[in-house]
C-alpha cells in the first residue's frame, strides 16, 4: 500500500486517453482544413490555442507585454506551414514547438531584460490569512522560475501544467529525451534549493 | 565488487528521480511506471519528492497574468495574414479576371503591370491636366511675349549688321518681324520712351523711313 506513490490520474479522468486522442483527431482535421486556406478552420484553432499558448509563453519568457506578440507569431507560423505537417506528432506538439522556438527567438532578439512590476491591486492586508500563505507562497515560487532559465521553465510548465509526456516535451523543444530528463531533474533540484532558501529567509 | 551495486542504486535512484515528473502527470511509460513504483517501495527520498512535486503543481505558479482577448488577438492576426496591399492585389487579379483576357495574362503579375501602368498614365494625364506656370526660362525658337509692333522701318539697303545692331541698341527697339514685302522691320520699344526711340531711329542717316505704328505723334 503505498497511497503516495500512486501515479496521478490522467488529466480529465480515466477515460482522459481517449479523448485526447479523438480531439488530437479534431485538431488534426481543423489543421486540414487550414491547409485548404479555410479561415474559419484557423480561426477556431486560434480560439483554442490562445489559453494554452499564453500560459506557455508567459511561463516560459516571464515577460507579460511579449505574450500576444508570440502568439500571434507562432500562429502566424502555423497558417504559413500547415501543409508541412505530416502527422508524425500530435497537432499540440507541433504547436507548441513552434511556439517554444518563437519564444526564444524573441527572447533572444534582447528583450528579456524588460522588468515586471507587481500587479496592482494585490494588497496582501485585505486577504485572509490563509490566502495570505498561499500567496507568499506562490509569490516566492513565481521568484524562484525567473531565476531559472526560459529551457528550464519551459519543460517544467511542458511537464507539469501542460501535461506532456517526456517524448513529447522532448519533441517540443527540439532535445533528446535524456536531456530533457536531465535538464527538468536539475531544474527541479534548483527550484528546491530556491524555495527552501527563500522560506528560510521569511522565518 | 561492492562500489558496482552502489553505482548501481544509485543509477536506479536517479532514473527514478528524472522519470517522477512523468510519474506524477500520468504520461509515464508502462514499463518505467513499474519501474518507478518499485523503486519508490524502498526509497523514502522518492516519496518525499514526489509529494514535492505533487504540491508544486497545486500550489504552485498561479495562473498567468496575461488574460489575452480572443477577438481583438485575432483582429491584429487578420492584418497581418491579410495585409491591405495582398487585398489588393487579389482585387486586380479579380478585375483582369472578369476581363476574360487570355489564361496566360490572368496571373496577379499581369494585373500588377495593367495596375502600375494605369497608375503611370494618371500620373501623366493629371500632369498635363494641372495649371502649370510659365517657365523661368525661354528656348531659341520659342514664341516671344506677345507684343505689338510700335515702329515699322526701313533701312538703307546697304546697311551692314554692326551698324543695324548699333541703331537697334540706340534706341532700345527690337525686331520683332521682317524684313516684310517692302524690306521694312517691325519693331518694339519701351512704351515709355517710343517717341524718343523714333526720334533716334529718324535721326540716323542710315534709316530710310520710321513710321510709328500707335496712332498720331508722327511727325
Amino acid at each position: 500500500m503505498l497511497p503516495a506513490t500512486t501515479p496521478a490520474a490522467t488529466p480529465g479522468g480515466p477515460d482522459a486517453p481517449g479523448r485526447a486522442a479523438s480531439s488530437n483527431r479534431d485538431e488534426a482535421a481543423l489543421l486540414a482544413r487550414v491547409v485548404a486556406r479555410e479561415k474559419r478552420a484557423f480561426e477556431e484553432l486560434y480560439r483554442i490555442y490562445l489559453p494554452r499558448l499564453s500560459r506557455f509563453i508567459e511561463r516560459t519568457v516571464r515577460q507579460t507585454h511579449l505574450v500576444g506578440e508570440i502568439v500571434n507569431d507562432t500562429m502566424l507560423v502555423v497558417w504559413r506551414r500547415a501543409g508541412t505537417f505530416h502527422g508524425g506528432s500530435k497537432v499540440s506538439t507541433w504547436i507548441f514547438a513552434i511556439a517554444y522556438r518563437t519564444a526564444l527567438k524573441s527572447l533572444s532578439r534582447g528583450e528579456r531584460f524588460a522588468d515586471e512590476e507587481p500587479e496592482e491591486g494585490s494588497t496582501q492586508e485585505s486577504w485572509p490569512e490563509r490566502d495570505l500563505m498561499q500567496a507568499q507562497d506562490r509569490r516566492i515560487v513565481e521568484e524562484a522560475l525567473l531565476l531559472l532559465t526560459p529551457p528550464q521553465r519551459a519543460v517544467i510548465e511542458l511537464t507539469y501544467f501542460q501535461e506532456y509526456s517526456c517524448r513529447e516535451v522532448a519533441e517540443i523543444v527540439a532535445c533528446p529525451v535524456d536531456t530533457v530528463k536531465t535538464r527538468l531533474f536539475y531544474a527541479r533540484r534548483r527550484l528546491q534549493t530556491l524555495l527552501s532558501a527563500r522560506k528560510g529567509d521569511l522565518r | 565488487m561492492s562500489a558496482t551495486v552502489v553505482d548501481f542504486t544509485k543509477s536506479q535512484h536517479r532514473q527514478s528521480q528524472e522519470l517522477l515528473p512523468w510519474f506524477a502527470n500520468g504520461t509515464i511509460d508502462p514499463d518505467d511506471r513499474a519501474f518507478v513504483e518499485e523503486h519508490l517501495q524502498g526509497c523514502a527520498v522518492c516519496r518525499a519528492d514526489l509529494e514535492w512535486q505533487r504540491d508544486f503543481v497545486r500550489e504552485g505558479p498561479g495562473e498567468g497574468a496575461v488574460t489575452l482577448d480572443a477577438g481583438r488577438e485575432l483582429a491584429r492576426l487578420r492584418l497581418r495574414l491579410d495585409p491591405p496591399w495582398r487585398r489588393l492585389v487579389r482585387g486586380l487579379d479579380g478585375w483582369t479576371r472578369s476581363l476574360r483576357l487570355p489564361s496566360g495574362m490572368q496571373r496577379p503579375g499581369f494585373a500588377i503591370a495593367i495596375a502600375l501602368q494605369s497608375l503611370a498614365i494618371l500620373v501623366l494625364a493629371g500632369a498635363l491636366a494641372w495649371p502649370s506656370s510659365p517657365p523661368a526660362y525661354r528656348t531659341l525658337s520659342a514664341p516671344g511675349p506677345d507684343r505689338a509692333a510700335d515702329i515699322v522701318v526701313r533701312f538703307d539697303p546697304a546697311i551692314r549688321e554692326t551698324e543695324l545692331r548699333a541703331i537697334l541698341l540706340a534706341s532700345h527697339a527690337r525686331i520683332l518681324d521682317g524684313p516684310l514685302p517692302g524690306g521694312g522691320y517691325l519693331l518694339s520699344v519701351d512704351p515709355a520712351g517710343r517717341l524718343l526711340a523714333l526720334r533716334a531711329l529718324r535721326g540716323n542717316s542710315s534709316v530710310r523711313s520710321a513710321e510709328p505704328l500707335w496712332g498720331g505723334e508722327a511727325k
